[in-house]
């Protein structure tokens, strides 16, 4: 009892610390969208579909007892597994088949997790909840915690991004098929084999997020893997700008940080004002007009694109070997 | 030797025979040209030899190997590279990335491998670097390389395609009107460098070319298409003093 006074957060600090996990949440999967659209042009429309293999493997895993570590693997080798099993009949095809594909095959696994008892328990419609605090912690270091370990995700996984996308060659030939990929085929890359791991790698990071989700926020339901939530990180990424990890998490900070303040000002503003529809109402509308502004105004999203320069490309040959002192300034820079 | 021989090779488009029992043979450490009206077949031709096109009938046959049923990627590996009419470039990266793309990498090709062995693939990455450098010297286009190409002109485009070309290192290229659109001067350059390129370093050139001074300059043997068909093949005096090559493309006096 005595220390858990001691602990007791300023409500704001709490309230931040819950805003914080939402939007790094959304910082991981607006990072997946992004490799695979923003720098390989694959439309992954179906980007919570595997965000939902990962949170459900880990909440059916933990709420059996077993380790949450062998559920975030389990949704991590699920979700790879179905991704290929999507994308090597869809990635030969035009783009925007390759959306409605993805799009299906999100909602099919919806309609399972939403019908399927064997995983979702006695009503699958409600999902799976009362996952325990982590690491037997009381509410509040749970809070704190939960907002740390997202971080140290969230800049884990940027700077994986980055080394992938800037200092291996492999990350400039997935920028190549985003341009053209028959000028990729006649130079002797096959454009399958790319896509396929960079849309397995964007899975298996969704899948992670979706794990994480769990994790922190103790639960998920067949509703938070909607379609409409594969739009939203669409939106992050528009307005961040496509093709720059920066930009994205800026995005998911934009969108996200809108969406939950409006959803705290429930609280503040009286019903005879606004009631609560009416703020769900307003909150897509300043969105919506978000969108419009900076289709107009910043047609590539807040943060352009890098240009990778020569000199870059000097400067990552001259890190690398300079021993240790050397990497940390190539993932730094990147 | 024969770097790159088609036996019979064709194509239907609907009831359009666009190639039809075309046969052709390119010698080693030479310059072959191939000429013919817009619509006689060409650029199907070279689709069909670089794996973009699945021929009807026929064979490619290239270092004595069957390529005929190989992908287009797996074609390029084995040191057949193809430019494009309209250049395919990668637009929105800059110029000395657009070369970069295009090496073959022992390491670099593979995510794994890349990752495994990252120090050797930064040496294969340094190679490649100064070799682009170079490349861009030659084509006067290394004050662009950190320009996007995209906003390159049309003939610095057609000489950028050849430069990432050039960077696979290829045993026999195939270059759709390598200098259309190009100012006299830099077109006869750039078929000095591949007169260069053939002599010093034995490298096949196939190539179409609609501007006759440099076809009639540089090359060593001429092939001319005409609906679908090879109607006359020789030396570049021999094919203009030929009536019916005269008639089919150069127009009737």
């Amino acid at each position: 009892m005595e220390v858990s006074r001691k602990m007791a957060l300023h409500p704001i600090i709490f309230l931040l610390l819950g805003i914080g996990s939402f939007i790094l949440i959304y910082a991981i999967l607006a990072l997946s969208l992004n490799l695979q659209q923003g720098y390989t042009g694959l439309p992954n429309f179906g980007l919570i579909g595997f965000y939902g293999i990962g949170a459900y493997a880990t909440a059916s895993i933990i709420v059996q007892g077993i380790n949450p570590i062998i559920g975030i693997i389990l949704g991590m080798l699920i979700a790879t597994v179905f991704g290929i099993a999507i994308t090597l009949p869809a990635i030969r095809i035009r783009e925007i088949y390759f959306a409605i594909i993805t799009i299906a095959a999100a909602e099919i696994i919806r309609i399972i997790f939403r019908n399927e008892k064997a995983i979702g328990g006695e009503y699958p419609q409600l999902g799976i909840f009362n996952i325990p605090l982590l690491f037997g912690l009381d509410y509040e270091m749970h809070k704190i915690i939960s907002f740390l370990l997202l971080l140290l995700v969230v800049v884990c996984i940027y700077l994986i991004l980055q080394f992938i996308i800037y200092s291996m060659p492999f990350g400039r030939v997935l920028k190549a098929i985003r341009e053209d990929e028959d000028a990729v085929k006649a130079l002797g890359k096959d454009p399958v084999r790319y896509k396929l791991i960079a849309f397995t790698i964007g899975a298996i990071i969704a899948s992670f997020a979706g794990s994480m989700w769990v994790l922190t926020q103790r639960g998920i339901t067949p509703d938070g893997i909607m379609p409409l939530w594969t739009f939203m990180i669409w939106i992050m990424v528009l307005l961040g700008g496509m093709g720059n990890n920066k930009g994205v998490i800026m995005g998911a900070i934009l969108i996200t940080g809108i969406q939950q303040i409006m959803q705290e000002l429930k609280f503040y503003i009286p019903t005879e004002v606004l009631d609560s529809n009416q703020i769900i109402s307003l909150t897509w509308t300043i969105i919506g007009i978000l969108i419009v502004l900076v289709i107009i105004f910043l047609p590539r999203g807040v943060l352009k694109e890098r240009k990778v320069k020569g000199s870059d490309i000097e400067k990552t040959i001259r890190n690398v070997n300079r021993g240790i002192k050397g990497w940390i300034r190539l993932l730094l820079r990147n | 030797m024969d770097t790159l021989i088609t036996k019979k090779l064709s194509k239907n488009f609907g009831g359009i025979k666009a190639v039809n029992e075309v046969s052709i043979s390119v010698k080693k450490k030479t310059i072959t040209a191939l000429i013919g009206p817009n619509g006689s077949g060409k650029t199907t031709l070279f689709n069909l030899i670089s794996g973009f096109y699945e021929p009807d009938n026929g064979k490619v046959l290239f270092l004595n190997k069957d390529i005929t049923n190989l992908n287009s990627h797996q074609i390029a590996n084995q040191g057949l590279v193809r430019t494009f009419q309209i250049v395919r470039i990668f637009r929105n990266i800059s110029v000395i990335e657009n070369m970069l793309v295009a090496p073959k990498r022992d390491y670099g090709d593979s995510f794994i491998k890349t990752i495994i062995n990252f120090k050797k693939s930064i040496k294969e990455e340094k190679e490649a670097y100064d070799y682009a450098n170079d490349l861009l010297n030659l084509l006067e286009l290394s004050h662009l390389k950190d320009e996007y190409a995209g906003n390159l002109s049309g003939g610095q485009l057609k000489l950028l395609s050849l430069g990432m070309a050039l960077m696979r290192d290829p045993e026999i290229l195939l270059l759709d009107e390598p200098v259309a659109g190009v100012n006299p001067t830099l077109a006869n350059k750039i078929f000095d460098i591949l007169i260069n390129c053939r002599d010093n370093f034995n490298k096949t050139f196939l190539i179409i070319e609609h501007n006759m001074d440099v076809v009639l300059d540089f090359s060593d043997l001429i092939y001319v298409m005409n609906r679908g068909k090879i109607i006359a093949e020789g030396s570049p005096k021999e094919i203009f003093s030929n009536r019916g090559v005269i008639d089919a493309y150069l127009g009737v006096d």
